[in-house]
């Protein structure tokens, strides 16, 4: 009894953190803040008093940087890897090596997922929002899982746009340059005459891109187009309870090399085809104020693509529903919530792919709580959780998670945390076979005639039905020091993941032996039509296992009122083992030098200069140093002219040359200018 | 056992009772965090030689959090202070900016100064306070504090306040009929 009673008076303590951090915030960021510190939103609280490694890119940032794509934006998060494949295509990764289609990462627009299951990846170069109506990017580095579900387990990106209400005005830009062909985009915003502070906006964004000088392999093809409209309602019925409505539709056709088995002799041939994709994201969300203590939401959500690629057509199309209830308790903050997800998947044949099952349709539901308790008022902070969630492919699935946060001072705050999460397959590793480049029969035996040896089998990477979900334990340390002028924050992480995918080779039998009797007797053409008609199977497993460890330090210095800087380094480091084979080579490190300086000259003069030195072992490219410069000039109230330089040290180079993960050929990414112009009505 | 669950659940519920607060500690905090933006960014011609910037209201609770927020806080390089007047029609003179918690007390100011203009900043969170004159009206959107604001009227008390600030809250006008 005793214990009991111990135990309740010990978790009767006024939350901490949530008021201190408002008396340093700037006007934009009071009006930015929620006015519950709760999780209803999907939103991360202050970045220096979050028990979690995060980075808030900011619109500021954004405008400051020139930057045109949020793809590009990412760039300006330290720490995480941004690659550019071609002039439309990035692989983004956080944690661990980028990739196309890397899905250990997961992004959110104003917490609705695009994430796609088949592939398990974003297409970034399907994002078109304007720059201008993002009102920030949380970058959101370690487990996710437990807020936001699978798939989350090195990363969130939540991308959250402007409230109607604060772009109820007319904008329109226009920028050109060397890589840029064109971004032309209109925004329009006003006030609605439902309910007493209702608003809306309307934008239609147009965007191309000129191809790259040269390739990797073969000419460049990465002309790329993009269009896009969307909407966005803020509808206000009173203080307590209002809906957003927002839809965005993408259309984008973009050129491309690939390397894809040719059909005769297997091995990696030019494809020149472009890449078509239309992208639908229609969003409801509804939120509403219980009492100062308890607010609710329910959002649902509808998302559609449908992809058109010589390797790979897809239609999808997934339905959401997301209810969340939040209470500020004296005793504990509480987050619960329960989602459920409906995938229609259905297969569309072509010459590289097929399903081995048919599975079109992946249903998930679930349900989180999560509890934040001060343990020591104002110091020391206790926040535990747990998520449940089913999905069709693997069943069960748990996502927990501790956390402390220790803030002994005010200049002071350090935090820990032990989280699981859970990555599932998606249908490409779960259903579908895929054909490679071909095997050379070298790779079985080597005969010593150049030709045989040289010849290739058709090769098929398989999907299996019986994968289990990989299964992330990550142990993070943070600490944060925070002075009048300068901050700094150092994370520290080590993960361990299990059944992670590994390969088996398979092939028939008596390929060898056959091979064998055929060239002994001579025969060439014999060999050659049974060569042809073998295949080499790569069956996918889930019996890997990986480690990951590393760490972030991010420096702010604001130097003088009109200048900052930031400075990061990062470093992280995979190591697969007890793995069947190396064949998935995903061993290797990142490592990253992130400097920026931004300098405004006065009020209408801003200059930002940023640089990145990253390491190309694990990419198979050379080491590269990015520089970015991006002028703003305000020439008055309505008009702002800038000038961006990208990729400025370097003429041109590769950032991400492996090509059998993708089928992407890369490009050289050259050196860059553009000039643009923004017009306030 | 029946008895241990029964004392957390009255601990609990006794402990929630005071919760009501510990949201609007948050609400005003931020509601105070924006006065400072709007004292930085106006000109006011009241009490310029006071030893410091003035934020009065008729709510404690506002003060208590405020005077927090606020504290080491500098306009022009005065102190703000959060002062607490049991009633604002009186003392108040001294104030550069008042805080309406609720209707019946600005309608009370109001009624009382006869509608003259005076150069003090009327901040309120009624339904209808732009309408009766009041300058800036804090309003909730999306889980966030936004706010009305009224030049005109600003302008008619000798308020000049940056464009910065109009153009980030929403600008209504006062409806006379």
């Amino acid at each position: 009894m005793k214990k009991t009673l111990i135990m309740s008076l010990f978790f009767i303590s006024h939350l901490s953190f949530a008021n201190d951090e408002i008396k340093d915030l700037d006007f934009e960021s009071l009006l930015a803040a929620d006015v519950q510190v709760t999780s209803v939103m999907k939103r991360t609280n202050k970045a220096s008093t979050t028990p979690a490694s995060v980075y808030v890119i900011s619109n500021t940032q954004m405008l400051n940087a020139g930057v045109t794509s949020v793809a590009q934006a990412l760039t300006l998060a330290p720490g995480v890897q941004v690659r550019k494949i071609d002039n439309n295509k990035w692989a983004i990764g956080i944690r661990n090596a980028a990739g196309r289609y890397t899905s250990r990462l997961l992004v959110m627009i104003d917490g609705q997922s695009i994430y796609n299951p088949s592939f398990a990846g974003v297409y970034w170069e399907a994002l078109n929002i304007p720059i201008y109506d993002i009102e920030r990017i949380e970058v959101v580095k370690g487990q996710g899982g437990l807020l936001w579900g699978s798939n989350a387990t090195n990363g969130v990106v939540n991308i959250i746009t402007k409230l109607s209400n604060d772009t109820r005005s007319t904008k329109v830009t226009l920028k050109t340059g060397t890589t840029l062909d064109y971004d032309v985009s209109l925004r329009v915003g006003d006030d609605l005459n439902i309910g007493e502070n209702s608003s809306y906006r309307f934008y239609i964004n147009s965007q191309a891109n000129n191809k790259s000088d040269k390739s990797i392999r073969w000419a460049p093809q990465d002309k790329g187009e993009k269009d896009s409209f969307g909407a966005r309602f803020d509808l206000a019925f009173n203080d307590d309870t209002s809906l957003l409505i927002q839809g965005d539709y993408t259309d984008i056709k973009m050129g491309q090399t690939l390397e894809l088995a040719h059909p005769i002799t297997f091995a990696g041939a030019e494809v020149v085809e472009p890449q078509k994709r239309k992208h639908t994201l229609l969003m409801l969300r509804i939120e509403n104020r219980l009492s100062n203590i308890a607010n609710q939401s329910l959002q649902t959500s509808y998302a559609k693509q449908k992809g058109d690629q010589p390797y790979y057509m897809e239609e999808f199309t997934s339905y959401d529903i997301d209810y969340q209830i939040n209470m500020q308790l004296n005793f504990a903050q509480l987050d619960l919530g329960a989602n459920y997800s409906y995938n229609k998947t259905p297969f569309l044949e072509s010459d590289y792919l097929n399903s081995e099952n048919d599975v079109n349709r992946i249903k998930k539901y679930g349900t989180f709580a999560q509890a934040s308790f001060a343990l020591i008022e104002n110091e020391l902070d206790l926040i535990l959780g747990e998520k449940f969630e089913h999905n069709s492919l693997t069943g069960w699935e748990q996502q927990p998670s501790i956390r402390l946060a220790w803030r002994p001072d005010n200049s002071h705050f350090l935090w820990a945390s032990f989280s699981k999460g859970v990555r599932t397959p998606s249908l490409l590793e779960y259903d579908y076979n895929i054909q490679t480049n071909g095997f050379k029969v070298e790779a079985i035996f080597k005969t010593g005639h150049e030709l045989i040896d040289n010849t290739r089998i058709k090769t098929f990477l398989r999907g299996n039905n019986q994968l289990q979900s990989e299964k992330v334990a990550s142990t993070e340390l943070g600490y944060r020091i925070s002075h009048n002028t300068w901050n700094a924050d150092l994370s520290v992480f080590y993960s361990e993941a299990k059944n992670t995918l590994s390969i088996t080779p398979i092939a028939n039998p008596l390929l060898v032996p056959t091979v064998i009797a055929l060239l002994q007797s001579a025969d060439i053409l014999g060999f050659s039509q049974y060569i042809q008609n073998q295949t080499v199977d790569f069956n996918l497993n889930s019996d890997g296992k990986q480690k990951t460890y590393g760490g972030d330090f991010i420096l702010n210095w604001q130097l003088n009122p009109s200048s900052n800087m930031t400075f990061g380094i990062s470093y992280a480091k995979q190591e697969e083992y007890l793995a069947q084979n190396k064949l998935l080579d995903f061993n290797g490190e990142t490592k990253q030098v992130f400097f920026a300086l931004n300098k405004k000259i006065n009020e209408e003069h801003n200059i930002m200069f940023q640089s990145r030195w990253e390491d190309g072992s694990i990419y198979k490219t050379d080491n590269f140093i990015a520089v970015d410069i991006n002028w703003n000039w305000q020439y008055n109230s309505q008009l702002t002219f800038s000038l961006t330089g990208n990729n400025l040290l370097e003429k041109d180079h590769v950032e991400y040359a492996r090509t059998n993960d993708t089928f992407d050929v890369a490009t050289y990414i050259g050196r860059s200018v553009s000039l643009g112009m923004m017009v306030d009505f | 056992m029946t008895y241990r669950v029964i004392l957390i659940i009255l601990l609990t519920v006794c402990t929630s009772l005071e919760a009501s607060a510990q949201t609007s500690q948050r609400e005003y905090a931020l509601k105070a965090g924006l006065m400072y933006y709007f004292a930085l960014y106006s000109n006011q011609t009241t009490n310029q030689n006071t030893n410091n910037y003035i934020i009065c209201s008729s709510s404690k609770s506002f003060v208590e959090i405020a005077t927090q927020t606020l504290l080491q806080k500098k306009i022009e390089q005065r102190d703000v202070e959060v002062r607490y007047l049991q009633s604002l029609l009186e003392n108040n003179t001294s104030c550069h900016i008042i805080f309406f918690s609720d209707e019946k007390s600005y309608t009370q100011y109001q009624t009382t100064l006869n509608n003259k203009p005076r150069s003090t900043l009327l901040i309120g969170e009624a339904s209808n306070f732009i309408n009766a004159g009041g300058h800036i009206k804090f309003i909730h959107i999306g889980g966030k504090i936004r706010f009305e604001i009224n030049p005109e009227q600003l302008e008619i008390s000798g308020i000049k306040i940056s464009s910065k600030v109009i153009r980030l809250g929403k600008v209504k006008v006062r409806n006379k009929s």
